[in-house]
């Protein structure tokens, strides 16, 4: 991506007698291959969300009392705290793209850094909710774990007796847990010296009660969705870092502006992909609560 | 593209002198490796995919040796399961996929629509170190102690059980992927956009229809193979379970998502083959090619297609028979546009002035082969047929008569066509003539036993099998050994050739096309003068070869 608003620089080079790449014919052609080259990137990016959402649907339609659940868990307060701030960044990110085509770099610098600090504001009310989950031990995995006072609201809401993790806390320390080459063991250990295949032992009791896993694969899908986003985020703050040092070294003007506006539609699509996920994640069947 | 195009002459970085080339526009390492060139690239990417065949080729012959006898002998299970496994990730991701859109379609593209390079030059040599990244680390766990999932990485055992290195083949598979969408993407914005005056849709060779509907598939099915063999990767890590049904996941859904991208990646692998073929017809039997429109189009039919038709990999995975039927039906659907390019082909041969040199060998083979394999894979299609052979070596036939007698078949006529024009020699077109038989011999020797010991119900993926099978295994073995005898004669000759070849003349073939406008080896710049295009593609006979 970064590497993609590079090579539109290298039209830009410091010999300065050509406005464009050797292999175009002239800048309008540069720009427009840049956008397609962008739009096509941004279809990859889709499918790339993409399985990530038909996982989220099959899971929701199949479980979906601990997807509600899961949901409630999530603070959907932070999450619209977050949702205004990537929308704010999406604003001054096209004041940006704005400024670029205008000519006034002055201003172009200003929306950009604003940009910036949105973006590191959005992934420090991230971390916050994170380091929640993490405190509270919701993480997928050998230790996750349902606070009880979740349990409450869940049993309000449904009547359902909620399954503690007694046998979880029974067996700890008995084989099934511990067991290396069980499904929730550490991972795979090779046997000294035995040429065979090794078979895994199928565990004798369940270490969860299936509501658990449930709702484990929720949080599965929360962090891989939203991380995965995440990452766009941070990629996306390398970009316009970037784009900040090349406007210090007056590269961009009122008719090579092509970077800009091709980091602008990342930007807005790393939104967009913020739009879905807010509502899928954090919103689920909050009218009833 | 603007009409002023026409009016701008190209400054080449320094005063070209005649006999300057791509090839001898710096001789350093670092003239190599830094090269924003698509014609350097595409010499990188020959090399590498070169290895990564010999990787995939010896782990193949190891398992075809296993296999001359029924019991397990040369390869103790695990070793044999990781062969395969070896064997199919290298071939498939790390050469079938780049063979021809990398090399071939790399060099010609540009040259084929009269561009200087294509779009995004940086992108390019950057997906190339993506390859070589994505290949090390499939290096590395074949080095260390291999993986034995198969290359479908089938969950919950490649997430959960396997004891061997899934996470890390699973990054390199990851990683390649990117190099794929980032040379897809690249063939995408040059084709639309960098066109010479003139040269119109239709107007654009057929091997550049080939990769414009391969670079469609590769930037919308990759991804979501991406994500998939990711979250494979985490699930190991973290035990998470999203495809593990004893965690409430599910193992069809990954099976899903896995083939909603291999699949198609199927097609990544013959389309830009027939491509080659379309072009190899057309020159050797000196006659335009019959029905354009049309196999131009059916490729791009061939890829919207390859999208629906995931589902034929799950007919007994438990996937609803209703949800079969549909896929079912779909499958058979692609049969069309296949059906259409091969009739269009026979229909060019027919009464045309047919040349034998070695290409048309090659694409002599791969209609017969394609035939074949494209016929066995109605069987397949078909939901009562597939569950009888499901798994048997009748698959693996298939298969092969796909991925080798009709990618690899494509790839080396090509590979022999434009041969002159990558390395400015011709090759010796005995030792040529002689290898092309011997593959389509070999091969044939090899795989079409497997269609009949297949049918006859031999599982595939184990080292032992049932002794009355073991007659048409040795005869797979043996074809097996010819196939890697032969094709390791081109390798020879080509490196031969490169020293003491014939110079090559600019056209040898006679053959039309901007590519064979240039001068073999071409310049760095390609053309001196962008090239106004006014005719129809394929006028033959348009020139006479210019053969010494």
């Amino acid at each position: 991506m970064s590497s993609q608003a590079l090579d539109l620089h290298d039209a830009h080079g410091h010999d300065g007698h050509s406005s464009h790449a050797h292999q175009f014919d002239d800048p309008v052609q540069q720009r427009d291959s840049a956008t397609l080259g962008m739009w096509a990137f941004l279809a990859t990016e889709v499918l790339f969300f993409g399985a990530l959402f038909v996982m989220y649907s099959v899971f929701r339609y199949r479980y979906p009392v601990m997807w509600d659940m899961g949901s409630h868990m999530l603070d959907w307060k932070l999450g619209c705290l977050n949702t205004f701030i990537l929308l704010f960044s999406s604003l001054t990110m096209a004041l940006a793209v704005q400024s670029a085509q205008l000519g006034k770099t002055k201003r172009l610098n200003v929306c950009l850094i604003l940009t910036i600090v949105l973006a590191f504001g959005f992934l420090v009310v991230k971390t916050f909710e994170y380091h929640h989950k993490y405190e509270e031990s919701v993480i997928p995995g050998r230790y996750f774990q349902i606070p009880p006072h979740e349990i409450e609201i869940y049993e309000k809401k449904y009547g359902e007796v909620f399954h503690p993790p007694s046998k979880m806390e029974a067996s700890a320390g008995s084989e099934t847990v511990y067991d290396p080459m069980g499904p929730y063991g550490p991972g795979p250990v090779m046997h000294d010296g035995h040429p065979e295949m090794t078979t895994a032992k199928a565990p004798l009791e369940p270490v969860f009660t299936d509501d658990y896993r449930k709702l484990q694969l929720f949080f599965a899908l929360y962090f891989a969705m939203t991380g995965l986003h995440g990452i766009h985020v941070i990629i996306g703050i390398f970009m316009i870092g970037t784009l900040v040092y090349l406007n210090q070294k007056g590269w961009f003007t009122k008719e090579y502006n092509t970077p800009v506006e091709m980091t602008g539609l990342y930007w807005h699509f790393v939104d967009i992909v913020w739009v879905f996920l807010y509502p899928l994640l954090y919103l689920m069947d909050r009218a009833h609560s | 593209m603007s009409s002023e195009a026409l009016t701008y002459p190209i400054e080449p970085a320094k005063a070209a002198s005649p006999g300057d080339n791509y090839l001898t526009n710096g001789f350093s390492l670092k003239s190599w490796l830094l090269t924003h060139d698509h014609k350097r690239i595409a010499i990188l990417y020959l090399i590498s995919i070169s290895v990564f065949f010999v990787i995939g080729g010896l782990a193949a012959s190891l398992v075809r040796l296993e296999l001359i006898t029924p019991e397990g002998d040369l390869l103790a299970h695990e070793t044999y399961n990781k062969m395969f496994t070896v064997h199919g990730v290298v071939m498939v991701f790390f050469f079938l996929v780049p063979s021809i859109p990398a090399v071939l379609g790399n060099f010609l593209v540009p040259l084929m629509i009269g561009a200087r390079d294509l779009a995004f030059p940086r992108i390019n040599l950057l997906s190339w170190y993506v390859f070589i990244v994505g290949g090390l680390f499939t290096l590395v766990v074949a080095l260390t102690g291999g993986i034995d999932t198969g290359w479908t990485f089938y969950t919950p055992y490649s997430s959960m059980f396997s004891n061997t290195y899934v996470a890390m083949a699973a990054v390199g598979v990851f990683i390649t992927g990117f190099s794929s969408i980032l040379t897809g993407l690249n063939f995408i914005v040059t084709i639309h956009k960098m066109r010479a005056p003139g040269l119109t849709w239709f107007r654009l060779p057929l091997f550049v229809w080939g990769q414009y509907a391969t670079s469609l598939i590769m930037i919308l099915g990759t991804p979501v193979l991406a994500s998939t063999v990711a979250l494979v990767a985490v699930e190991r890590v973290f035990r998470i379970g999203v495809f593990d049904p004893a965690l409430g996941g599910d193992p069809i859904l990954f099976q899903h998502l896995f083939w909603f991208y291999s699949h198609p990646a199927v097609y990544i692998m013959i389309l830009p083959a027939m491509g080659v073929i379309s072009e190899l017809i057309s020159a050797f039997s000196r006659r335009p090619v019959f029905g354009y429109h049309f196999i131009a189009l059916s490729s791009i039919a061939i890829a919207a297609l390859s999208f629906l038709v995931w589902g034929h990999h799950l007919f007994v995975s438990g996937q609803s028979p209703y949800a079969g039927l549909v896929f079912s039906v779909l499958s058979f659907l692609v049969a069309v546009p296949s059906a259409i390019k091969t009739f269009n082909w026979t229909a060019t041969l027919y009464k045309s002035s047919i040349s034998w040199d070695t290409p048309m060998i090659y694409a002599m083979g791969f209609m017969g082969l394609f035939l074949i394999g494209g016929l066995t894979g109605l069987y397949l299609a078909a939901i009562a047929i597939d569950i009888h052979v499901t798994d048997t070596y009748f698959v693996v036939a298939h298969f092969h008569y796909i991925m080798v007698g009709g990618a690899v078949m494509g790839y080396l006529g090509g590979m022999h066509y434009w041969w002159p024009k990558i390395s400015g020699r011709m090759y010796p077109e005995g030792w040529a003539k002689i290898s092309a038989v011997l593959i389509f011999a070999g091969f044939n020797l090899t795989f079409f036993p497997q269609f009949i010991v297949g049918y006859w119900g031999m599982p595939r993926r184990y080292h032992t099998y049932a002794p009355e099978f073991q007659v048409l295994n040795v005869m797979s073995t043996a074809g097996a050994s010819i196939l890697g005898v032969a094709y390791a004669f081109p390798v020879f000759y080509f490196l031969w050739s490169l020293k003491y070849g014939e110079k090559a003349p600019a056209n040898p073939w006679g053959a039309t096309g901007l590519e064979w406008q240039v001068p073999s080896p071409p310049p760095t710049v390609n053309f001196e003068e962008v090239p106004v295009v006014t005719e129809e593609p394929y006028q033959y006979p348009l020139l006479e070869p210019e053969r010494v």
